[in-house]
């Protein structure tokens, strides 16, 4: 068993506080004013349901569901602090908790650059082998993640294939992109066949899935089936907002955090309500629209606050946080 | 990471998040091994004050030869990737250049590292779902 490097909320070396107790106050009561007027919009009907049963109010046509406060700070008091993700060799098993930093390769890429030849070329299940390979022998890597994508394989089933690359090539704990519920299914069948079956799969979760939602504030079906899925299956679930700002948010910092905030926390309520005390990481990968050249630039200042800014919010709430880095 | 963020995805991704480079990763778990280093600060306490030691060796001494420095020595930071030679000794080493040193590591672990294999008959039971989900597109 791993714990991550202490930090932040701790005592001692080197730590960064964003924000004072009375901005997070604020980003935390605008998020709540937004959310309970404005709401998200909810694309499948199965989420709608569970989230008007709870007292959410719904609109059937236009899809907006406005979330009480009262229901947001349940779903925050009954998420984990922290939660197991789980090596296939429990050494690498890694305890994810608010406040101690674990590392992890980026994800999703569609292209490498190939270590023989130096091309640019698309990537393949083999380089999802390869590299999950290179990161199980990485000291500082922690957990291990599907990199890229397989693009020799069926678009359909590819991330089928990325499991199976993934549980081959790792004992390390796997994180990877899940957006087909029915690829999610497959993919905790495959990883209880390693464990043992589903009940021993739930004590050792060598998978969690990450889905994002479409800024802003828009819970697409592929989100909440996954979220919903994992909190059925007692499997962590990793909700990546992935906001630009002055794009998909607001021009500012500041009110791009609330239109993540808004997000995160209405994937968060639906989990809670699912199931209370489902593993969940408030995650993203917000960056700034490069305005001026029309793209995602990351290795950015505001990239730097906004990652650091999320984390100091899921701190405020005492749950696990996933954000971009490095 | 100074935020005190629980899991920080990055390394290896080049390009906005569309190339992945295996000898970056490599690169980049080095940065992390660094600042890791970093967050954990400058302890202060007797154990590390070393005032014993400052006095023994006194004015205008060194610390190159004192047993407790050897003892102590792998607490430092230390260095694979980047090159911390000087020029002569760096060029007399073949002056190898960063990201080819990266390059040849990535070429080494996945030569050298072995992932302990699925029992034959999990990877079958795995590699059967994944024929039958191909089969039902």
């Amino acid at each position: 068993m791993k714990r991550g490097l202490q930090a932040a909320i701790h005592s001692g070396g080197l730590t960064l506080h964003p924000f004072t107790e009375a901005d997070l106050d604020d980003l935390h009561s605008a998020t709540l004013e937004i959310l309970e007027r404005t709401g998200v919009l909810v694309e499948a009907d199965d989420a709608i349901d569970i989230l008007a049963d709870s007292g959410c109010k719904t609109d059937r046509q236009t899809h907006i569901v406005k979330i009480p406060p009262e229901l947001v700070t349940q779903s925050v008091r009954s998420a984990r602090r922290s939660f197991l993700l789980a090596g296939r060799d429990p050494e690498h098993d890694v305890m994810v908790e608010v406040g101690r930093v674990t590392v992890a390769p980026f994800a999703e890429g569609i292209m490498v650059n190939d270590l023989e030849t130096g091309e640019n070329r698309q990537s393949t299940k083999q380089d999802v082998e390869d590299i999950m390979r290179v990161t199980d022998a990485l000291s500082q890597m922690d957990i291990n993640i599907v990199p890229v994508t397989a693009r020799d394989v069926p678009v359909e089933t590819a991330e089928v294939h990325h499991i199976e690359a993934a549980l081959k090539s790792t004992t390390k704990p796997i994180l990877m992109a899940m957006t087909q519920k029915h690829s999610a299914e497959l993919g905790l069948d495959m990883a209880a066949a390693v464990v043992g079956g589903h009940d021993a799969l739930r004590e050792r979760p060598l998978l969690c899935y990450c889905t994002c939602p479409v800024g802003p504030m828009y819970l697409t079906r592929e989100l909440t089936d996954i979220d919903i899925e994992c909190a059925r299956k007692g499997m962590p679930f990793c909700c990546i907002s992935m906001d630009m700002t002055g794009a998909s948010a607001p021009i500012t910092l500041a009110s791009t955090l609330v239109v993540q905030n808004a997000e995160l926390l209405a994937s968060l309520v639906l989990n809670q309500l699912v199931a209370a005390g489902s593993p969940f990481y408030y995650g993203t990968s917000t960056c700034a629209f490069e305005l001026r050249q029309g793209s995602a630039a990351v290795g950015t200042p505001e990239m730097a606050l906004i990652q650091a800014g999320t984390a100091a919010l899921a701190n405020y709430y005492s749950i696990p946080s996933f954000t971009a880095g490095y | 990471m100074l935020a005190g963020v629980s899991t920080i995805y990055g390394p290896g991704m080049l390009e906005m998040g569309i190339t992945f480079d295996v000898a970056q990763l490599v690169a980049d778990n080095e940065i992390v091994e660094m600042t890791k280093f970093c967050r954990s600060g400058i302890p202060v306490s007797d154990r590390t004050l070393l005032l014993d030691e400052i006095k023994a060796v006194g004015p205008a001494g060194e610390f190159l030869s004192s047993e407790r420095t050897l003892k102590d020595m792998r607490s430092l930071s230390d260095t694979r990737i980047i090159n911390r030679q000087v020029r002569d000794a760096w060029q007399e080493a073949g002056s190898p250049e960063y990201y080819e040193t990266a390059r040849q590591e990535a070429k080494r672990l996945l030569d050298e590292h072995e992932v302990e294999p699925l029992p034959k008959d999990v990877a079958d039971e795995i590699h059967r779902i994944v024929e039958e989900a191909d089969r039902g597109i």
